[in-house]
């Protein structure tokens, strides 16, 4: 699995059936992501799951509200469901 | 203020008239406010006394004052002077006047008497009239109390009061009223406050079950609580309402079992796990009402949110209190699948599962022989995942070592109004349940453990 920051804009042509995991930022305009495909046209590109969740903690009032980031569960569990959670 | 007039009622001591007021066909002659009734003095000496009626009008109130009255016409003489006394039940004289009829038919009242009187005085109150010899016909006489009602009057029936209606009465805050009220009727009032803040010392936890609650991947088990969404539309995170692991558990691989919301997908998760690759998980979303998914028509129904996301300022379907009862019931497969594990949205059915054969991957095996840290609005291993904005409420938490069917549920639910447990009728599989009545989280089932700590800023208080 690759986890990528992408903007909203990137996000909207990706095959979505291969995007596993996808949390917006808090302020709407990028989307965090983890997918089979390989995305070129990214803001930022983590090289582990581990790395993915500790950026959120570091980064976190980009990512949650409640103070805190996205925990590996999150990203391993909460599957994308194309169509519902757009 | 308000008055009442009160008339002769029994006979005393008579002489000199036509008629004996000891009778009552005398009495009724001069209490019947009528001038074709009447006794005449018939004497030179002539006197009579009579008890004066009572009133539950003025029953607690404060008497102002009273004031006599008489009707009368004097005889031949053209005038009579009339001595009037009020006296109390022991014959002492309240007041005297001297009244003065002149010729034809009048009503003379009283001077106004305004001390030492009470309800118990007026009540046993008596007239005594004495004219003198020129002779008088009396038709009536009487008495007008003047009284202010008592300001805290018993109550003998309320009606139209809803729960909420009276915050406070004098001294009485709504928190004691509720704990009298639930004295003679059980009445939950009271809810745990589960702080924003994170950790340990802000938890709302049991910290050891001893020897409780080590439910296996394979018992049945369900778990049931009210609760009042505090998040709002920013938190964009994961909020753990239930969560149970290992004692001393420092991850969620700690034999878990977990009801958790994930606010930006709108989705309430059900699991239980002993390995990141051994976990049984299903989930509900509330915002598509479409055939699609399993049919997630059914989940938004049962939750009433729209297509809005659940939060403080859209609760779905909730109680008056803003309350909604969440439950999950699971039997004994190891499985997630809709035929082992639901969800209930207050008395309804969430429907099948996103996954209608049950999520996860492997095989979890719990085992019982851990006791567990039980953890209520935070995970249980960081106790993190709390929510934000405001705190987030819950109240009248059970668990349940069986697989409630859906009357059960309903039966729990009980019309939105946090139910007597103890009266459910499978309450002899409720193995824990909090209302959080008293100031400490204690466990209402006998030997089951307490939530223990109610940390930081997490408190008991009014729902």
């Amino acid at each position: 699995m690759n986890y990528y920051i992408v903007t909203s804009e990137v996000f909207d042509t990706l095959t979505k059936e291969n995007i596993a995991f996808m949390h917006k930022s808090m302020d709407g305009t990028q989307r965090l992501i983890g997918t089979t495909d390989e995305v070129t046209d990214r803001v930022r590109k983590f090289q582990s799951i581990t790395s993915c969740s500790n950026y959120t903690f570091t980064n976190h009032s980009d990512w949650t509200g409640d103070g805190a980031g996205i925990e590996e569960w999150v990203l391993e569990e909460i599957i994308y469901i194309p169509g519902i959670d757009d | 203020m308000a008055t009442v007039i009160i008339r002769p009622d029994t006979g005393g001591a008579s002489t000199g008239f036509d008629d004996d007021v000891t009778t009552q066909a005398g009495i009724d002659k001069i209490s019947d406010n009528s001038d074709s009734t009447s006794i005449t003095q018939v004497g030179v000496t002539a006197q009579f006394q009579v008890r004066m009626e009572n009133s539950s009008d003025y029953s607690g109130a404060t008497i102002n004052s009273v004031q006599i009255f008489v009707r009368g016409v004097p005889g031949r003489a053209g005038s009579a002077a009339v001595e009037v006394k009020i006296l109390d039940s022991s014959s002492n004289v309240l007041q005297t006047t001297d009244l003065s009829f002149e010729e034809g038919t009048e009503t003379l009242n009283g001077v106004t008497l305004t001390s030492n009187l009470t309800p118990s005085v007026v009540d046993d109150m008596h007239l005594f009239v004495n004219p003198d010899t020129a002779g008088i016909t009396i038709y009536d006489c009487w008495i007008v109390v003047d009284y202010t009602a008592a300001a805290t009057p018993f109550i003998s029936k309320i009606s139209g009061i809803v729960i909420g209606s009276i915050n406070r009465i004098s001294s009485l805050g709504k928190g004691s009223m509720a704990k009298i009220i639930a004295v003679a009727n059980y009445f939950d009032r009271s809810a745990v406050a589960k702080s924003i803040s994170t950790g340990t010392s802000e938890a709302v936890y049991i910290s050891d079950s001893n020897g409780s609650y080590r439910v296996d991947h394979n018992d049945a088990f369900s778990v049931s609580f009210w609760i009042k969404v505090g998040w709002n539309v920013s938190v964009n995170a994961t909020c753990h309402m239930f969560s149970s692991a290992d004692v001393g558990a420092t991850g969620a691989n700690a034999d878990v079992f977990r009801v958790w919301y994930y606010e930006p997908h709108n989705r309430i998760y059900a699991e239980w796990r002993s390995g990141s690759s051994e976990k049984k998980h299903n989930f509900w979303f509330f915002h598509s009402n479409s055939s699609n998914n399993n049919n997630s028509s059914v989940a938004f129904a049962a939750a009433g949110l729209g297509t809005t996301f659940w939060n403080s300022s859209n609760r779905g379907n909730a109680n008056s209190d803003g309350y909604t009862l969440i439950t999950v019931t699971r039997g004994t497969t190891n499985s997630a699948a809709s035929s082992n594990l639901n969800l209930y949205w207050n008395d309804a059915t969430c429907g099948v599962g996103f996954y209608a054969s049950g999520g996860g991957s492997g095989t979890p095996n719990m085992g019982n022989s851990t006791d567990k840290q039980i953890a209520i609005g935070s995970n249980s291993w960081t106790f993190a995942d709390c929510g934000n904005n405001d705190e987030t409420k819950y109240n009248g938490v059970t668990v349940w070592d069986k697989k409630l069917t859906s009357s059960e549920v309903t039966e729990l639910y009980n019309s939105g109004t946090p139910m007597d447990v103890s009266t459910h009728s499978a309450y002899a599989n409720c193995t824990g349940w909090w209302d959080f009545e008293d100031s400490d989280g204690k466990n209402k089932i006998s030997g089951g453990p307490d939530f223990d700590n109610i940390n930081g800023d997490s408190n008991i208080g009014p729902i």
